[in-house]
């Protein structure tokens, strides 16, 4: 009897939790539809036309994975994934660092904090293009570096210190946006545990290195991520300081800007849609065994 | 162990003064209990004794030695924190170990007083585990276990129990009381529950807005509270407070007179007892006893009374006080009026 009574009020509960998903699905829609129309979609159609010789009017042959196993013996193509990552590993653990020691100085409780935290953001804010055209005066043969510690070495024109001139550089421009979101982490631990530390006599050296830095475990998923997925891509910085060759002696070229090479200059689409599909395999898997690594923050 | 010492103390956060000028010696060995409403400077005092809040005047000592200018880690005090403040990422063992690696503590002496005071709070189980692991009650135990490794010259506790339910809290209260009278290490203990203060304390101080309104052991608190205040705010439930005229025999005009309902008496009210008529309201049955609700005019008062008495509602009765258990007040200065 209870249950026939009931009845009708079940229905209505789970009729009003499905009114309630419909909405919910209706606001995801429009994001939804974006990210399908312009992400997945291109993802899918670069998967396809990288079997194939593709032109500007689309199809010219079909080569199955022949772009892949030319990628594989391609040197030019080695020499930019080389340069990529030699680029990564030096560029990210930089601006975790600096981005981290900037989030740490502006979140102590020290004059001017306000002003520090503008001056440190600021370089994230300009834009890439214009700070490197600043960076390639500033190191040029006769740019204030040179003219500061008395060298004539054109920063960027030497096939030795080219790449590692744009190292600098993104650190310099990036590091701002890492102390943010290094900040926002900061902030996300409680109190009391430093507190607690203060009381059990751990020092300010060591409150970093055994508490703040482990909390931090967050944060350092999320800025490495961001940075190593950033470092990969990069294209702008490489691309003005050369011209867009990847110059002097392929040294900047990396694998986006060989990817741009190919496609727009050589109209070799499937060619360089099949290296773009390297490069997601590549950014996928990496950013996979960070998740793995540093995934899980510990809450109490 | 050592004495601790508030001098004149005040702390002041821009307009509003959270303690005002607190003067309070605690013994070597004692469990004080600070006491009062919330926002009643009870937990910034213990904050100024730990170092986690400046002083803005006034002394605190420890010991012989003034440790106002002293870092938190130099006054070698231990804190329970009320959210227990564990470090998240570390096992049970590093929460307890974190304290005496800090100051270069030999290995093996470091795992004697970890696994002593695992042993102590029954938690050697738990050592490998991470806080996110642990029960509320378990997270207590490895809080008190951080603070008994130590073994400091005072224990602050800052509401230790208030997350816990209410059966865990008389488990816990009873077992920090058996720590503390076995370490004998000097406590203080900050707490808004007046039982808790009761059933802990060696003596209990009461707080409100900032001022210290009475110091003293709780049976002293309890029969000879120096103001309004404390009388109310120490005893569950609270004392009856009434026009001194309401009371046949109690007191003058300009008087309150206090009694508490487990000190009213059904009938009487010849010789040594003071009496007035009310009428009963609601009984509520608690099984041994029973709570009366009265009402004379615009007096409410409440009798806890035998269940023997028979205290029908709706009619009126004459109750009496002992003479002796009657506390009369000033009725403008809110103060005690002593015989």
């Amino acid at each position: 009897m209870a249950t026939v009574e009931n009845a009708p009020r079940h229905r209505s509960v789970g009729s009003a939790k499905l009114r309630e998903a419909l909405v919910a699905y209706a606001f995801i829609l429009v994001p939804m539809g974006v990210f399908l129309l312009f992400f997945i979609w291109p993802l899918a159609y670069a998967v396809y036309i990288s079997r194939y010789d593709w032109g500007v009017f689309g199809k010219i042959e079909t080569l199955g994975f022949e772009n892949y196993r030319e990628l594989y013996r391609d040197e030019i193509f080695h020499k930019a994934l080389k340069n990529t990552l030699l680029y990564t590993a030096l560029v990210v653990p930089i601006q975790m660092a600096l981005g981290l020691a900037m989030a740490v100085i502006v979140n102590a409780g020290i004059r001017g904090k306000t002003f520090f935290r503008s001056a440190f953001y600021f370089p994230s804010l300009a834009s890439s293009a214009a700070i490197t055209a600043i960076a390639i005066y500033i190191l040029s043969a006769d740019g204030l570096l040179n003219a500061i510690i008395g060298g004539n070495r054109p920063w960027f024109g030497d096939s030795d210190t080219a790449l590692f001139s744009i190292v600098g550089l993104n650190a310099w421009t990036t590091s701002g946006t890492m102390m943010l979101f290094y900040l926002a982490s900061l902030q996300a631990i409680p109190t009391d545990v430093y507190e607690a530390a203060a009381i059990d006599r751990a020092g300010a050296w060591r409150t970093f290195w055994k508490i703040t830095f482990p909390l931090l475990k967050p944060g350092h998923f999320f800025v490495g991520v961001v940075s190593v997925v950033g470092a990969l891509k990069v294209f702008d910085q490489a691309f003005i300081v050369s011209n867009g060759s990847g110059g002097p002696n392929s040294s900047t070229l990396t694998a986006v800007l060989y990817l741009y090479r190919t496609a727009i200059g050589d109209i070799r689409f499937g060619y360089a849609a099949a290296m773009g599909i390297v490069l997601f395999v590549l950014i996928f898997t990496v950013t996979l065994v960070q998740r793995l690594l540093f995934g899980r923050p510990d809450t109490a | 162990m050592a004495t601790v010492t508030f001098e004149n103390v005040t702390k002041r956060f821009d307009d509003t003064v959270a303690v005002d000028e607190l003067t309070l010696e605690i013994s070597d060995g004692e469990f004080l209990v600070l006491v009062g409403p919330s926002g009643c400077g009870k937990s910034t005092a213990l904050r100024m004794l730990a170092g986690l809040e400046e002083t803005t005047s006034g002394r605190i000592l420890i010991g012989d030695r003034v440790v106002n200018n002293l870092a938190p880690g130099a006054r070698d005090v231990a804190m329970v924190f009320q959210s227990y403040a564990l470090y998240p990422h570390m096992t049970v063992y590093d929460n307890l170990a974190f304290g005496l690696r800090n100051v270069r503590t030999p290995k093996d002496e470091i795992n004697r007083r970890v696994s002593k005071a695992a042993e102590v709070l029954d938690m050697t189980e738990l050592i490998k585990r991470k806080p996110k692991q642990l029960s509320g009650g378990q997270r207590q135990r490895v809080a008190l276990g951080r603070a008994i490794v130590r073994q400091p010259k005072a224990f602050l506790m800052d509401e230790p129990l208030s997350n816990l339910d209410a059966a865990l809290r008389v488990n816990t209260r009873a077992e920090i009381l058996k720590l503390q009278r076995d370490l004998k290490v000097t406590t203080v203990y900050v707490t808004h529950d007046q039982v808790e203060a009761m059933t802990m304390g060696d003596r209990i101080a009461v707080m409100k807005q900032g001022v210290l309104q009475q110091a003293g052991t709780p049976e002293q608190l309890y029969t000879k509270p120096t103001n309004v205040f404390v009388a109310r705010f120490i005893g569950s439930p609270a004392m009856n407070l009434v026009p001194a005229g309401f009371v046949k025999g109690a007191g003058t005009g300009g008087q309150l007179a206090g009694f508490r309902p487990e000190h009213v008496v059904l009938g009487g009210g010849n010789g040594d007892a003071a009496y007035f008529q009310a009428t009963v309201e609601v009984v509520e049955y608690l099984g041994d006893e029973q709570l009366v609700h009265l009402a004379a005019g615009d007096e409410k008062l409440l009798a806890k009374l035998p269940v023997e008495d028979r205290v029908p509602t709706g009619v009126e009765q004459r109750f009496s006080i002992p003479r002796d258990k009657l506390h009369l007040f000033d009725a403008e200065t809110e103060l005690a009026v002593r015989a």
